[in-house]
């Protein structure tokens, strides 16, 4: 179903995403909640998809922080790295898989924001990194899961109509 | 299923290594030049000033009908203390005229070139580290280039110093804070003018005051203004208040410990020094 402007229930559902995760990182400091929502595309949606919403993140992403460009490319690019070797051994929709993707996806970016703020001679607070990092991981999961549940609404809601 | 990096493969191998470097190779362009955090730092910016606009003037309608409506019960209260606010301030107005005529006269006296004045733009806090790439002390606020806001202009409220721009954009700025243990502002001691080089320590952590001779005089108590001689912050601004003072014996310099002026947890408004000459460039 698409109208006259070609709004589609997946381009509305897409679009809503990205407006609720600036919102949601705005108030919660130091949050990424676009990386459930790549792995959501990665498992549902085109490849052109992915790439379109990941480009986006990156741009969002990288701006406003204080790391030189490359953070943004080293995480997204990880996250789906780590989906597509992920894809070859376990079932991608199923929880485990989500888990332990959350797990993997964690450890690196504490990896990649600590090698990159050391590339800079960033002075950084490795306890709160540490401690984001475990909310990150939480959110991940339950942002995923909170979003599989409304695309596979908005896809019925889709094809019923 | 068919995997779709097969390990083993030499491909595989081959497109790994291609990635890296290109990674490192644009990393290292970028660390050159400085291109890439220009265009993702001034696009990317703008995409949250859009996406978040709605939301911010929602709340700022929302913020300002409370106060204007609904918050009456304290204006009472809140009218008799800024009535006696304002009676102290202008007893203290009546004498600093006249030390202003004073320098006025001494500085034509000694042909002193007098400061330039600053052009104050007032913005709203946005955000508090936005992101994760939001490793240092830093928060968004709703003003940038369109009004003149560059990389390094102070950021300060009439307590004292906030900090300064690290990125902005045409309606964002990016803001390191004073708190952060990446920032350095140049200042000196309001009473005794002994001057040191302030450095932040985190979050909810003291500041300190570093390279201060042991023999310079300071007390506990004192108020740490800006020296201006970092080139960023305009003389004078109120920084800090000296918490401990320590002289220890295998040290040059004394351990000087201070609490910013300003609560850094709870802003809402700051203001955007903009018109300010850089001390290299008069």
């Amino acid at each position: 179903m698409s109208t006259v402007i070609g709004l589609t229930p997946m381009r509305v559902f897409w679009t809503v995403f990205i407006v609720l995760a600036v919102w949601l990182q705005l108030f919660v400091p130091g949050s990424d909640f676009f990386a459930s929502g790549i792995v959501l595309c990665l498992q549902q949606e085109r490849f052109r998809r992915v790439l379109g919403l990941t480009l986006l993140a990156i741009l969002i992403q990288e701006a406003p922080g204080a790391l030189a460009f490359g953070a943004g490319v080293l995480r997204y690019g990880a996250l789906i790295g780590i989906f597509f070797l992920g894809r070859s051994l376990f079932e991608p929709r199923s929880p485990v898989f989500i888990l332990l993707l959350a797990i993997v996806f964690t450890i690196l970016q504490l990896i990649i924001l600590h090698t990159m703020a050391g590339l800079q001679s960033l002075s950084i607070y490795g306890q709160r990194l540490l401690l984001e990092g475990m909310i990150m991981f939480c959110m991940f999961v339950v942002g995923w899961w909170i979003l599989d549940t409304v695309y596979r609404f908005a896809t019925r809601y889709a094809s019923q109509s | 299923m068919i995997s779709l990096f097969p390990i083993r493969s030499k491909r595989f191998i081959a497109f790994l290594f291609l990635v890296i470097f290109l990674l490192l190779s644009i990393y290292t362009w970028n660390w050159r030049t400085g291109f890439l955090d220009r265009v993702t730092g001034t696009v990317g910016l703008e995409i949250v000033a859009w996406i978040s606009s709605p939301l911010v003037w929602t709340s700022n309608q929302v913020r300002t009908k409370w106060d204007a409506y609904v918050a009456l019960g304290e204006v009472h209260q809140e009218n008799e203390r800024l009535w006696a606010k304002v009676t102290d301030l202008s007893l203290q107005l009546f004498q600093l005229h006249e030390e202003a005529s004073e320098v006025a006269r001494l500085r034509a006296l000694y042909g002193f070139t007098p400061p330039q004045p600053w052009v104050l733009e007032g913005g709203r806090v946005v955000a508090m580290r936005f992101g994760p790439h939001a490793v240092v002390e830093s928060l968004l606020v709703d003003k940038g280039t369109r009004v003149g806001v560059s990389v390094d202009t102070p950021v300060i409220t009439p307590v004292g110093v906030v900090g300064r721009v690290m990125r902005p954009s045409l309606r964002l700025s990016n803001v390191l804070l004073i708190t952060d243990p990446n920032s350095r502002v140049a200042i000196m001691g309001r009473e005794h003018r002994t001057q040191g080089i302030l450095v932040g320590q985190g979050p909810q952590r003291n500041l300190q005051m570093q390279y201060v001779p042991l023999n310079d005089l300071l007390k506990e108590g004192e108020i740490l203004v800006t020296s201006g001689m970092d080139g960023v912050f305009p003389k004078g601004l109120p920084v800090a208040r000296v918490t401990r003072i320590e002289r220890p014996s295998t040290s040059l310099f004394q351990e000087v410990e201070a609490v910013p002026l300003v609560d850094l947890r709870n802003l809402e408004e700051v203001l955007l020094v903009v018109n300010l000459t850089p001390v290299d460039a008069e």
